[in-house]
C-alpha cells in the first residue's frame, strides 16, 4: 500500500493514518459505485476491480522487496512528540540529538526536556569549543542554556535568536 | 541473490591474487571507464593503497585524463593530490574539482520530474479538447487550476527572491508565466546553482513547485478529467481524453515515487533516522525494482482515488464535497485527539495553529492522491 511512502512519517501522517487512508482509497471507490446509476456502472466496476486487484498484488511484491524490519513503520502509532523523543534518546551522535531537540517544535520534547538541558550541560563547552557545523545556539532557547553560557558567551538576552515569528516575516513584509 | 551479491566472494576470493598483483607498476593503458565503486569494496583498501603508491606515477601519462580523474572517488586519491586537484578548481571560479556522478535514480531527478511536465501539456490538449465540444466550463476549470498553480509559484517566486531587485524578480516572473519554471529548476539543480540570496536552495525550490503544481493542478485535473469524461462518453471517443489521465496518473506517481525514493536512499537521513528510513534495499537492481513497484502503485492509487470522487461527484456535487469534509475532518480530529496536531516548525501563537490546520490538510489531500509535495529533507533551508 502506497500513496507516497514517505507521507507515513510520525512528523507527517504517522504509520497508523498512512494505512488507514490508503485502505479507504481503495474503498471509497466502490462506496462511490454504489450510488452511480450510470450506463457504463458494469465497466466502471470491473476497471475499479482490476485496478484494485493489480493494486493488491504489486503491494504484495513491494512489501516482499523492502528491509522487512521497516514494516512496522508503515502500521506505527507513534506521534510526532514521541518520534522526537525516540529519536533524541536513541540517537548516537550529538548532531542527531540536536536535530531532534531543536530543529523540530519545542512542545515535542516537553516528555524528555530535563535530559536535553542535562546533555547541553555537559556538552555545550566542547560544542562552543569545536563549533561543528550543526551547533546553532541561536535555535537553542535561553530555558535550555546553562546560565554562563548565555551571559558569557552569547550575549545574555540580546543574543539572536532564530525562529520565523510571522507571516510577515516569512515574506518580508514590513518592517525587519 | 542478486548478481551484485553473488559476485562478492567470486572478488573477495581474486583480492588475494590482485593483492599480490597490485604493488608496484602500474598499467600502461587500464581501462578508461573505472566500474563503479561499488564493485571494488571488497578490496577498497588495496585498490587505495595502489593508487596511493602510483598516483605520481599516472600524473602525465596519456590515459590519465581529467575525465578519467573526474570519476575518481575521493578516497582513492592521495590528500595532497586532491587537495590540488580542488585548489585548481576553486582557481577556476568551481566550488570543488570535477565529480562525475555514476547514474542512479536520484541523479536523474531532475529529468524525472522535468518529464512530469508533460502532464501540464496534455492539460493544455484537454482544454483544447473541451473547446472544441463545447464544454466550457470544464475547460474553464482546467484553465482555473493552471492559473491557481502559477499564482501560487508566482508568491513562491516572490518569497524566494524578496532579498533581490525587482529586475531579478521579474525575470524570474516571467520564466514561471511562460511555463519554463520546471526547467529553469531542473537546470539549476543540475548545475548545483549557489545563491545565498534566496531563501530556499534550487532542489527545495524544483520539489516546492512541483508539489504546487501536483497539488492545484494534477491531482485536481485528474479527478475532473474522470468526471468530465463519466458525464460525456463520448468524449472516450477521443484516445487523447483517456490517454491523458493516464499520464496524469503515472507521471504523479513518478513524481510520489521520487521523492519517496530519494528521503529512503539519501545516507544522512539514514544515518540520523535509522529506524524509519532504510526500507529499500541496497543494491542498483533491488532499488530499480522497487522505484518501479512504488511508481506503478501510486499510478493505481492515484487513478482509482480520482475515479471514485469522480463517480461521487457524477452522482452529486454535494456529496462528493461531504466526502471530501468528512475525510479531512475526521483525520484532524484523529490527530487532535492523540495530541498530534502542531506540525514540527518551530512557530508559534496563532500562525502555528493555522500553518498546522494547513499543512495536516494539504499532506492528507496529497496522501490520498499518492502525491508528495513533502520536502522536509529541505527544511533547513525551507523554513
Amino acid at each position: 500500500m502506497q500513496g507516497c511512502i514517505h507521507l507515513r512519517h510520525s512528523y507527517e501522517l504517522g504509520g497508523a493514518a498512512y494505512c488507514a487512508s490508503m485502505i479507504w482509497a481503495q474503498i471509497m471507490p466502490f462506496v462511490a459505485l454504489g450510488w452511480y446509476e450510470g450506463d457504463n456502472k458494469e465497466q466502471l466496476q470491473t476497471s475499479l476491480f482490476i485496478c484494485f486487484g493489480l493494486w493488491l498484488v504489486l503491494n504484495g511484491l513491494f512489501f516482499a522487496s523492502i528491509e522487512s524490519s521497516f514494516v512496522g513503520t508503515f502500521f506505527g502509532t507513534k506521534t510526532a512528540p514521541q518520534y522526537t523523543v525516540e529519536l533524541f534518546r536513541n540517537s548516537e551522535d550529538d548532531a542527531s540529538k540536536f536535530d531532534a531537540a531543536f530543529d523540530n517544535r519545542l512542545s515535542y520534547i516537553a516528555e524528555c526536556e530535563e535530559e536535553v538541558r542535562e546533555w547541553l550541560r555537559e556538552n555545550i563547552a566542547r560544542f562552543n569549543l569545536e563549533q561543528p557545523e550543526w551547533w546553532k545556539i541561536d535555535l537553542v532557547p535561553d530555558e535550555f542554556l546553562p546560565r554562563l553560557a548565555i551571559i558569557e558567551a552569547e550575549g545574555g538576552a540580546r543574543r539572536r535568536k532564530n525562529s520565523v515569528h510571522s507571516v510577515r516575516e516569512i515574506f518580508g513584509i514590513g518592517t525587519e | 541473490m542478486s548478481k551484485s551479491e553473488r559476485a562478492k566472494p567470486a572478488a573477495s576470493e581474486a583480492s588475494g591474487e590482485r593483492s599480490k598483483r597490485a604493488t608496484t607498476h602500474p598499467p600502461r593503458h587500464p581501462n578508461p571507464r573505472p566500474p563503479p565503486p561499488s564493485f571494488i569494496q571488497p578490496i577498497k583498501e588495496e585498490v587505495q593503497a595502489y593508487t596511493f603508491e602510483h598516483w605520481h606515477e599516472f600524473v602525465g601519462m596519456d590515459w590519465f585524463t581529467p575525465g578519467l580523474i573526474s570519476q575518481i572517488p575521493d578516497e582513492f586519491i592521495p590528500s595532497r593530490n586532491l587537495q590540488q586537484l580542488n585548489n585548481a578548481a576553486v582557481a577556476e571560479g568551481k566550488k570543488e574539482r570535477e565529480k562525475l556522478q555514476p547514474t542512479t535514480i536520484s541523479s536523474m531527478k531532475e529529468i524525472v520530474i522535468t518529464l512530469t511536465t508533460v502532464d501540464t501539456m496534455t492539460d493544455v490538449f484537454m482544454i483544447y479538447l473541451y473547446k472544441k465540444n463545447g464544454l466550457h466550463s470544464s475547460a474553464n476549470a482546467m484553465i482555473a487550476m493552471i492559473a491557481s498553480n502559477m499564482f501560487i509559484q508566482l508568491v513562491v517566486v516572490l518569497a524566494q527572491n524578496k532579498k533581490k531587485g525587482w529586475k531579478t524578480l521579474l525575470k524570474e516572473w516571467l520564466i514561471t508565466l511562460l511555463f519554463m519554471r520546471p526547467f529553469v529548476d531542473a537546470w539549476r539543480v543540475h548545475k548545483k546553482h549557489e545563491d545565498s540570496e534566496t531563501i530556499i536552495n534550487p532542489l527545495a525550490e524544483m520539489l516546492a513547485n512541483k508539489g504546487i503544481e501536483l497539488a492545484t493542478e494534477s491531482i485536481p485535473g485528474c479527478v475532473l478529467q474522470c468526471y468530465v469524461l463519466l458525464l460525456n462518453p463520448s468524449l472516450g471517443s477521443n484516445s487523447g481524453a483517456i490517454i491523458s489521465i493516464g499520464i496524469s496518473a503515472f507521471m504523479t506517481g513518478l513524481t510520489s515515487a521520487m521523492i519517496a525514493y530519494d528521503f529512503d536512499t539519501d545516507q544522512p537521513h539514514r544515518a540520523k533516522q535509522p529506524l524509519f528510513y532504510g526500507y529499500i534495499k541496497d543494491g542498483r537492481h533491488q532499488r530499480g525494482r522497487t522505484f518501479l513497484l512504488m511508481t506503478l502503485i501510486s499510478t493505481l492509487h492515484n487513478l482509482s482515488r480520482s475515479l471514485g470522487y469522480a463517480i461521487l461527484a457524477v452522482v452529486d456535487l454535494n456529496l462528493a464535497l461531504k466526502f471530501f469534509v468528512g475525510e479531512v475532518g475526521a483525520y484532524l480530529l484523529y490527530k487532535l485527539l492523540r495530541r498530534d496536531l502542531y506540525y514540527w516548525v518551530r512557530v508559534e501563537g496563532m500562525l502555528s495553529v493555522i500553518m498546522s490546520l494547513l499543512e495536516r490538510t494539504v499532506v492528507k489531500v496529497i496522501a490520498d492522491f499518492t502525491v508528495s509535495g513533502n520536502v522536509r529533507s529541505e527544511r533547513s533551508a525551507l523554513y
